[in-house]
């Protein structure tokens, strides 16, 4: 048996059976969930490269899997992030008929979930970009849903994407070059400034976002939610794992400083423009935006506990994208749109839904005593230690982001709840609640999960 | 001195082909016209790969431009408002001006950059009116097939860079999958959504 058979080709494979029924949406979601669960668990329970005994027989799962002169190299290190994805996978599709996702969501989804992992576990690490366009390629449906005209923000999101491709793999030539002329000067710098555009590009980094807010507007915030909880995610693991195998890069002082103040300037600019948006999805892609910017700043600490802290930044993030996207699609399939205007006392008719948005959101904005606000604390405070202003600056983007919380909350309540005739099913009712109460939880005794999402710190710092 | 004036004609070719993509309004000749790109990239690629690899960008190119026009896309393709005189000649200069670009970076860029002089003119003619392109286009369709130019560009100028099979065989993927991006964009608003519809 071979690890990246099991775990990145195996769920290809089923992708595709999962497309040939997606008609059959309702058997497409237990398939799809039943599969990421099985998977997960596979990856907790199984070692990789080392034997293990079932009745009696002894197994080993190769961790290599050689095509055409490269190899995918999927090691025990990394069954975490296996369990982790995997996990959100199946989160995040159960949730999908609820959300009343359509029928691509679920295929498509568990194919850019194996093509990301395949581009995390591609060897020589460089050839990732062509994995993650491939990925991109095929979560357009999810950015674009059937029935509608494929607006500007997912073609932007889908040149964006694209034209990384370009400045990732010729950074791979420049890193090359740099191996075989040390002395030159020049391929370290050109390796760097392509390095950091193909990064910028994928990672929507200032000014490369506008693509955010637009894809927000248009697309169905379910699908949506898992593919900016997806990509960028898989964008920072693939840029801590470039910056750590390559020696040069990581003792260049300049990129932690241009990494910070990249971070500072996503969730300051993300913040700014949050609080003058009045639609529900553009404020979502600058939440995202902002989370992006944020574990920026927990890399560019470059210490121990900031990785530990880049790590615990993933859990409540996912909870709250998910919880946003469905409580979002819950408003959006009941007849809301997300513009302001049509949410006025929306929390009347949609309490679950209302009070699922504001408690995302406000995790998202790291609002004292819920999920979101642990790891932005321990954060800010070795950023403060580290760099005072920085600090202050991130402090300041933040609190865009949860003054417009605060404008949602309002928008949603209109200050008066009547009688009123809800439109959530009781299951929506149910699931929304869960994960209030669990990013509510996550606030009050952090303690609970996070030392789980510590077991990825290996799986990240692994070159 | 045959291969300088048969590359000379491959850089004209390319040149002709991405001008027309950027300034026709006819979608067959539009595609006519990246089925062109496509043979050119080839026999460009023939200069620097074995014949089966230039073949197999040849034939995904071409797949490509297939999937594309199946989609039939009369609508996608035709820029609305229509140009007009003014504007077709305002996208000619803009294409002038790119070409001048092309032709006084490319000597600095082949310094650096391990690909001959010939490639290097045909990659950076293709990426930069591609990118030429995109950034004058208003219909979605447009800018696949605009997209689609600037990668058969940048395929021609990193094939000096790598040579792997697996390498070509992703690019030749990626070339098809943008092709399949460009026939959703027309086919999604006439998709059907729901469960059961089929």
């Amino acid at each position: 048996m071979n690890a990246p058979l099991i775990w990145i080709l195996f769920p290809l494979f089923f992708a595709f059976i999962l497309w040939l029924v997606r008609w059959r949406e309702g058997w497409v979601m237990r398939l799809g969930v039943v599969l990421c669960l099985l998977l997960a668990l596979l990856a907790w329970l199984l070692p990789i490269g080392t034997g293990f005994r079932v009745f009696g027989n002894r197994w080993e799962i190769e961790p290599t899997l050689a095509l055409a002169g490269r190899q995918l190299v999927v090691q025990n290190n990394d069954r975490p992030l296996l369990i982790f994805v995997y996990l959100i996978a199946a989160f995040w599709f159960g949730g999908s008929r609820e959300a009343r996702a359509h029928r691509f969501m679920i295929p498509y989804g568990l194919a850019v979930a194996a093509l990301l992992l395949a581009a995390l576990s591609v060897q020589p690490f460089l050839y990732a970009a062509l994995l993650v366009e491939l990925a991109v390629l095929l979560s357009i449906p999810l950015v674009a849903p059937p029935g509608k005209p494929v607006g500007t923000g997912a073609l932007r999101y889908l040149i964006f994407q694209t034209f990384a491709m370009p400045f990732i793999l010729l950074a791979g030539w420049a890193l090359s070059a740099v191996e075989a002329n040390p002395a030159n000067t020049f391929f370290p710098l050109l390796a760097q400034i392509f390095l950091g555009v193909g990064f910028a590009l994928w990672l929507a980094v200032f000014p490369f976002y506008a693509w955010m807010p637009l894809v927000a507007e248009e697309a169905d915030p379910y699908p949506l939610g898992y593919l900016l909880m997806l990509l960028p995610t898989t964008f920072l693991l693939l840029g801590v794992r470039y910056i750590n195998a390559v020696a040069w890069l990581k003792d260049l002082s300049a990129l932690w400083e241009v990494l910070r103040l990249t971070g500072v300037v996503m969730i300051l600019t993300a913040g700014g423009w949050a609080v003058f948006q009045r639609h529900l999805g553009r404020l979502f892609a600058y939440a995202v935006t902002i989370e992006t910017g944020t574990s920026l700043l927990a890399l560019s600490l470059n210490t121990p506990q900031s990785m530990e802290t880049f790590a615990m930044l993933f859990l409540p993030r996912v909870l709250a994208l998910a919880l946003w996207a469905l409580s979002a699609s819950v408003m959006r399939s009941g007849g809301k749109g997300l513009r302001f205007e049509d949410l006025d006392r929306a929390a009347e008719t949609f309490p679950f839904a209302s009070a699922g948005l504001a408690t995302a959101y406000l995790s998202l904005a790291g609002l004292p005593l819920l999920a979101g606000f642990p790891a932005r604390f321990l954060l800010l405070e070795e950023l403060a230690t580290r760099a005072p202003l920085s600090a202050v600056l991130a402090l300041a983007g933040t609190g865009g982001l949860l003054l417009s919380g605060f404008r949602v909350l309002a928008v949603l309540t209109g200050g008066y709840f009547g009688p009123r005739e809800p439109r959530e099913t009781p299951f929506q009712a149910i699931l929304i609640s869960v994960g209030v109460v669990v990013l509510i939880l996550l606030g009050f005794l952090p303690r609970l999960l996070f030392p789980a999402m510590l077991g990825l710190v290996p799986a990240i710092l692994m070159p | 001195m045959i291969l300088e004036w048969l590359f000379r004609g491959l850089e004209i070719a390319a040149l002709a082909a991405a001008v027309y993509l950027l300034v026709g309004q006819e979608w067959r000749h539009g595609l006519v016209a990246l089925a062109v790109v496509y043979a050119v990239t080839a026999v460009y690629i023939l200069s620097v790969w074995s014949p089966g690899l230039a073949a197999v960008k040849l034939v995904t190119g071409w797949m490509a431009v297939a999937v594309l026009g199946a989609a039939q896309p009369a609508e996608g393709w035709r820029e609305s408002p229509p140009p007009g005189w003014v504007g077709t000649a305002f996208h000619l200069v803009a294409a002038a001006l790119v070409a001048l670009l092309v032709y006084s970076v490319a000597p600095l860029m082949a310094r650096y950059f391990p690909v001959s002089a010939p490639v290097m003119h045909g990659g950076l003619i293709l990426a930069g009116m591609g990118l030429l392109h995109l950034g004058m286009s208003t219909r979605p369709f447009r800018e696949v097939v605009a997209l689609l130019t600037t990668l058969a560009g940048f395929d021609l100028l990193y094939t000096g860079v790598e040579q792997s099979i697996l390498v070509a065989g992703v690019q030749s993927l990626i070339t098809l999958g943008l092709a399949l991006v460009g026939s959703y964009v027309i086919t999604a608003p006439s998709m059907r959504t729901g469960e059961g519809q089929e």
